[in-house]
């Protein structure tokens, strides 16, 4: 027993690595799978504070390419209420989706799992799962939520996975990122009698509660027909991600209740 | 104790500058250095080596909070810290490193140069690896160990000519 103990001190500096090797490595393995909420994560509330502090002197400096932005939105949002006629105006509390304007305070895109993190929380109700938007597309999904700061997964993480569909021809598929180029992305699961053409248009599906149907998301740039199916289809982006300021965050009201029955129906 | 307090503000102020400058720098889109390491490379050689392989995990756990990386860098820095008196007692005789007036500051510059560019490219090896983390993107994992450790290099022979190298 001695012996045993005098061993166990000689590698004692050996058990201290391997412990926090191992408690390391177990962090890693939780981040890697897709959904579940991390313990490490920006949007703690130290982190977030800091990136909110020094992210405004950052937006600044792209002060005048948001306010740009902003006016085209607006013009286009004035523009398509003009076509409706007046007794069908907005009635917000009928609506299915409430949008949530966030500020983004930290922003990647050069790695393979890239996360932004918002300046909203919990506190505006912000909850994991939700979409995230900007004017002119799909950002990413929220993951991570406390009182004030939210962590995003971007699409460009090789682990996101986005349904798309055609925009003429509401084929489905799933779009992924194969952390190459953070201007495109790609899309999988094609069935094969859809046609795809360069230059159609790609707009999320709405088959997820995450996202509304038809939120734009890119154009089709390369297409590989091999073997009577897909090969290969990329998407260029219509989001410059490594350009990214104001965005929505996309709260579904009848998303609980889309979850509960697909979950009652896989049961089965 | 002062030395203390100087590890401890080289803690905060590396970190800053990693999570709020040099992890913002995407040269030709995907390089991203990481000259943090600095600190895990010049902790005193004579404190205790169990805090210093805590403080190697904390910092490199810091670093994942901010760029939520799970654990890679925690992982990375206290495999570094690990290693380090090894890698030293390969570039030199057992003997002197033992001898209690050695310093890391005070080594020759060619065996410095050594010591940063070995243990910066197996920290950026390890990191790129985990961030990857299939067998299949050997190609990809290289290319980003070889162009990022050249640009974090650069900044650490900077950082150590200015901070760190004392003649002696």
């Amino acid at each position: 027993m001695r012996q045993l103990f005098a061993i166990l001190y000689r590698l004692r500096f050996f058990i201290v690595f391997f412990l926090l090797e191992s408690i390391a490595m177990g962090l890693i393995l939780r981040n890697y799978s897709y959904h579940r909420s991390v313990f490490v994560n920006s949007a703690s509330f130290i982190t977030g504070s800091i990136y909110e502090q020094f992210s405004s002197v950052r937006d600044y400096m792209y002060l005048r390419e948001e306010n740009r932005l902003l006016n085209e939105e607006n013009a286009l949002l004035k523009t398509q209420l003009a076509r409706k006629p007046k007794e069908d105006q907005v009635d917000t509390t009928s609506q299915k989706y409430r949008y949530i304007p966030a500020r983004i305070i930290n922003n990647n895109y050069s790695k393979q799992h890239n996360f932004l993190t918002l300046d909203v929380g919990s506190r505006v109700g912000v909850i994991p799962d939700l979409g995230v938007v900007n004017s002119k597309g799909i950002i990413g999904v929220v993951r991570n939520v406390s009182n004030r700061y939210a962590t995003v997964i971007s699409i460009l993480n090789v682990n996101s996975k986005i349904n798309v569909r055609l925009k003429k021809s509401s084929h489905f598929g799933t779009m992924i990122w194969d952390g190459k180029d953070y201007t495109k992305t790609q899309i999988i699961d094609m069935p094969r009698q859809a046609s795809i053409v360069k230059g159609d248009t790609v707009v999320t599906s709405g088959k997820s509660a995450i996202f509304p149907e038809g939120i734009p998301v890119g154009v089709i740039n390369e297409v590989r027909f091999e073997d009577k199916q897909y090969k290969k289809v990329g998407v260029t982006l219509f989001n410059d991600m490594t350009s990214i300021s104001n965005v929505q965050v996309i709260y579904n009201r009848d998303k609980k209740e889309q979850q509960e029955i697909e979950k009652a129906t896989d049961n089965e | 104790m002062n030395e203390i307090v100087k590890i401890s503000l080289t803690f905060v102020l590396l970190v800053l500058l990693q999570v709020l400058v040099f992890n913002n720098i995407s040269l030709l889109g995907y390089i991203s250095p990481m000259p943090y390491i600095l600190w895990v490379l010049f902790f005193p050689l004579r404190r205790n080596k169990f805090l210093y392989l805590l403080g190697a995990f904390f910092i490199g756990l810091t670093i994942d909070f901010f760029s939520n990386s799970g654990g890679i860098h925690a992982m990375v820095c206290v495999f570094i810290a690990y290693i380090r008196l090894s890698v030293l007692k390969l570039l030199f005789q057992k003997k002197d490193v033992d001898f209690s007036s050695f310093s890391i500051r005070t080594m020759p510059t060619i065996k410095l140069t050594y010591y940063t560019i070995i243990l910066v490219v197996i920290h950026h090896f390890i990191v790129f690896s985990l961030e990857f983390f299939e067998f299949s993107k050997i190609g990809n994992i290289l290319k980003y160990t070889f162009t990022t450790s050249l640009l974090t290099l650069f900044l650490c022979a900077i950082g150590i000519s200015l901070f760190i190298k004392k003649s002696k």
